[in-house]
């Protein structure tokens, strides 16, 4: 459970509708109240703030190690015209949204699969001709937009949306997160294709191709979120743990939980997490599988747990870097929360282990021009100087990368970078580009600290630096966090994998490159198999220092406990996102149309492919209204005033 | 048994609702330009169940013009189908629309009926030529409804059907053999302005028969 936090109970809402209702002008993008006259308003001290997404409502069940989620989306016109409703939301990064249905009334349309601009030309002749319609488009992999148009006045339309992901399973715990919004991020001079931050009616303010707008400390949208987790893990669930939010929890039996957000905990405003352990081993390794009736096989996803001796094995010395994000998202508690962090870690080192630290806002600075040791000397030295590191300005995290990365490996030494950021840029392409040309010999683990860290760019960042991401909430205890990431580094990585699959005809595996594997932290291999290969041993090869290490596992795809239909749109999800990564680095023209393809064939969204939705069975009247950008808070523990720009 | 056969019919119509699984993804039909005249309609999918309770259906339709595109698909006028129903993407990318729904209760239609709504985006003065085939239409032992049919219409034009000798047939062997289900179909040609036109259409009736997996592949 959370920690207790205060409840907001001075506040006055006062609900209105102005009898008053003058015809809408034309949109206005510096218009401060969008869209004019007539509107139910949530006043909060005298501010009057727009409320086209009222409320969003999240079912989510979890079995084995994958998880169903729907969200739902209500959108109502509080006006006295037609709107188009624009909202800017997170997903999961590696989410495989492949259901979309928009509900008027009690009439329900699946939305389609298009390639994106054939989806957004159909959206607009569609708003155009006064249809109601909906679009989803992805801006990046955890970043998208719903367009919902001509709602008329008083109306509500519902969007929902279905997507399958796995787990994430770190240090003995499964981890369920669902995001609540996007972060302010910064983008350096120049960018125009990012994600930007504008305040609540500035419209275009940022610059960006993609924008968010932010409410400002004292304003409410009135949007409120409930969600419900269903845990089936068929086996004892325990230490069931939501980090930032508080809940309510049921264990209607055995191997099943049922959790569920509390009534005062509902603003939207930083992301839920739910950690949870399952007794015994019955999670070692686990396979799950889908048959394809249309061919002579299916899709399989393994869950590769790493072997248990690495955990007897010493480590080398090593060099660690720690790279603070020190820019303007960060002032307050989550810079405090990185420099707990650190300070854990630089009390843990080694004697012949040896460490810098560098710190970035709108440049990058370090501590010593190259690695010190870690003694009596240096260690008192840095815990001045994080102590006097203070937040603020912009974020070139590139700057950042480039001076963690470009130095000269040091031969005796394991190289860690630990970064230590929100992840608030909107320039993710040309960070993880930068990561992939500089990396050398260096691994990266990022942490994300903060309640609504990019955790699309985080994840990423470790796995195009061949380490892990790890995540550091404002309710975490950093040392615990820290404590964690030391046992991992302190024994070595299985290097090197591959996978002998035995009598198992595999193919088409993602990641296409296995990671390394890490104690505590195992991987999710994706594929596709053929025939019928019950009771087979597969053989997973590594590395340790030179040595090779098998560990057989015997996998059975007629299990029918590990039967999952989420298992294709997982598998087409991870070819997509190991595409998408390489497409961040690699000029293959190729690749996105290998993207597009695969997102039609499968019904995924993706950068190529949107949902599109059309009642074409009745015109509204009228044009199509005023476009209202759907204001969001700043995430829980993020200042307004230095991230969002005035 | 009943329910075990029921829900290897909906494995069916859901895996026939999921992607197929050809070698290299197809490519994409052309697209229309944007700047070309456009406009919106709605076709409907009605099955006739000769009085036999329907709880699964099958359907596939193809058009004859890329000027013509799916924008949304929704649910049905009966209460056991009135959740909008799965559409394999893979086939769309074909330029095929096959639909698949299902439902487990124990009141069902017996009666013709709207079975989905098509909402589509027509480019031009396109006149989109439909062909329907009922591939599956059962009961909720899992049997073949004999004698089913499914046509289409205009929905502007509601009340009237456009295609009046629809037939449509799947017959199916046990479950656990391999068997040839074969489907006779009519093609719909809705023309003219509005919708799909008050011209009316014409059907043209042909057969086709193809080999499907075994029941047992997909449980």
């Amino acid at each position: 459970m959370a920690d207790s936090a205060p409840v907001p109970a001075e506040e006055l809402w006062v609900i209105e509708n102005p009898q008053n209702k003058a015809p809408m002008q034309a949109a206005r993008a510096d218009a401060a109240e969008l869209p004019g006259q007539g509107q139910l308003v949530a006043r909060v001290a005298e501010q009057l703030v727009p409320v086209p997404l009222k409320h969003t409502d999240v079912k989510a069940s979890i079995t084995g190690y994958i998880a169903t989620v729907d969200v739902s989306q209500q959108y109502h016109n509080p006006y006295s015209e037609k709107i188009e409703a624009i909202y800017v939301f997170p997903l999961p990064s590696n989410a495989a949204v492949n259901e979309f249905v928009m509900t008027i009334g009690d009439r329900k349309i699946r939305g389609i699969i298009r390639e994106r601009e054939e989806a957004r030309q159909i959206y607009e002749n569609a708003k155009r001709q006064g249809f109601v319609a909906s679009l989803l488009t992805q801006e990046r992999p955890n970043v998208f937009t719903q367009h919902v148009a001509n709602i008329e006045p008083g109306k509500r339309i519902d969007v929902n949306v279905k997507y399958f992901h796995t787990l994430e399973y770190a240090d003995g715990a499964y981890e369920f997160s669902f995001p609540m919004v996007v972060g302010p991020r910064f983008n350096p001079p120049g960018t125009t294709d990012g994600v930007g931050a504008a305040g609540r009616g500035d419209r275009g303010a940022s610059g960006q191709k993609t924008e968010v707008q932010f409410l400002k400390e004292n304003e409410r949208s009135g949007h409120d979120i409930d969600l419900v987790v269903d845990i089936d893990a068929g086996v004892n669930v325990d230490e069931v743990k939501s980090v930032n939010h508080r809940v309510k929890m049921t264990r209607p039996q055995e191997g099943r939980a049922h959790v569920a957000l509390a009534d005062d905990d509902k603003i939207p405003n930083k992301d839920f997490v739910l950690r949870y352990k399952v007794a015994g081993k019955t999670v070692k390794s686990a396979l799950m599988a889908q048959r394809d009736s249309k061919s002579d096989g299916g899709y399989f996803t393994l869950m590769l747990f790493p072997p248990e001796s690495l955990e007897n094995l010493p480590r080398k010395p090593l060099e660690i870097v720690f790279t603070l994000d020190v820019s303007g998202s960060m002032n307050g508690r989550p810079i405090e929360q990185s420099k707990a962090a650190v300070r854990y870690a630089l009390k843990n080192m080694r004697p012949d282990d040896t460490f810098n630290v560098i710190r970035f806002a709108q440049n990058a600075q370090q501590m010593a021009p190259r690695a010190v040791p870690a003694n009596e000397q240096t260690i008192p030295a840095a815990l001045q100087y994080i102590e006097q590191t203070q937040a603020g300005g912009g974020t070139m995290m590139i700057e950042g990368i480039r001076q963690s990365l470009q130095v000269t490996p040091d031969a005796d030494r394991l190289r860690f970078v630990a970064f230590l950021t929100d992840g608030y840029i909107g320039n993710e392409p040309e960070i993880l580009r930068e990561i992939h040309n500089l990396r050398g010999p260096s691994r990266i683990f990022s942490f994300g600290v903060g309640q609504a860290p990019n955790r699309y760019l985080l994840d990423h960042m470790a796995r195009m630096g061949q380490g892990c991401a790890a995540y550091l909430s404002l309710n975490d205890e950093a040392d615990d966090v820290m404590a964690k990431y030391f046992a991992r580094i302190s024994h070595p990585a299985l290097t090197d994998l591959s996978i002998d699959w035995g009598g198992m005809q595999v193919r088409d595996v993602y990641p296409a490159k296995l990671p390394d594997l890490f104690v505590g932290r195992p991987i999710v291999v994706t594929g596709r198999y053929r025939g019928n290969p019950d009771n087979a041993i597969v053989h997973v090869r590594g590395k340790v220092g030179g040595e090779v290490r098998e560990m057989p596992l015997a996998v059975n795809v007629s299990d029918a406990a590990n039967a999952h239909a989420g298992i294709a749109p997982v598998w087409a999800r991870m070819k997509i996102a190991d595409l998408g990564d390489r497409a961040t680095y690699e000029n293959n023209p190729e690749l996105a149309g290998m993207i597009k393809q695969t997102a039609l064939h499968y019904g995924l969204m993706s950068a190529f492919t949107a949902f599109v939705a059309v009642d074409s069975s009745q015109r509204t009247a009228g044009e199509h209204g005023t476009t209202v950008m759907t204001p969001v808070p700043v995430p829980d523990g993020v200042r307004y005033d230095t991230t969002v720009p005035q | 048994m009943k329910c075990t056969a029921l829900i290897l019919a909906f494995a069916l119509l859901r895996t026939a609702a999921a992607p197929t699984t050809p070698a290299e993804p197809p490519a994409i039909a052309p697209g229309v330009a944007a700047t070309q005249a456009v406009r919106f309609a709605t076709v409907d999918v009605h099955i006739d169940p000769k009085d036999h309770p329907l709880a699964a259906y099958q359907i596939e339709i193809t058009g004859d013009s890329p000027h013509v595109k799916l924008a949304g698909v929704e649910g049905g006028e009966h209460a056991a189908f009135r959740e909008p129903p799965y559409y394999d993407p893979a086939a769309l990318n074909r330029n095929r629309i096959i639909l698949a729904a299902l439902n487990t209760g124990s009141d069902l239609p017996n009666k013709p009926f709207r079975v989905a709504r098509l909402h589509v985006q027509i480019s031009g003065g396109a006149n989109p030529q439909w062909e329907v085939k009922l591939v599956v239409a059962s009961t909720s032992d899992g049997s073949a409804v004999p004698g089913a049919t499914a046509s289409m219409s205009s929905a502007s034009a509601a009340t009237k059907e456009q295609c009046h000798e629809s037939t449509g047939l799947a017959r199916v062997r046990p479950l656990g053999s391999r068997f040839v289900r074969r489907a006779r179909a009519v093609s719909c040609g809705m023309r003219g302005d509005g919708v799909f036109g008050d011209e009316g259409g014409h059907c043209r009736r042909h057969t086709t028969s193809r080999r499907y997996p075994k029941w047992s592949d997909v449980g």
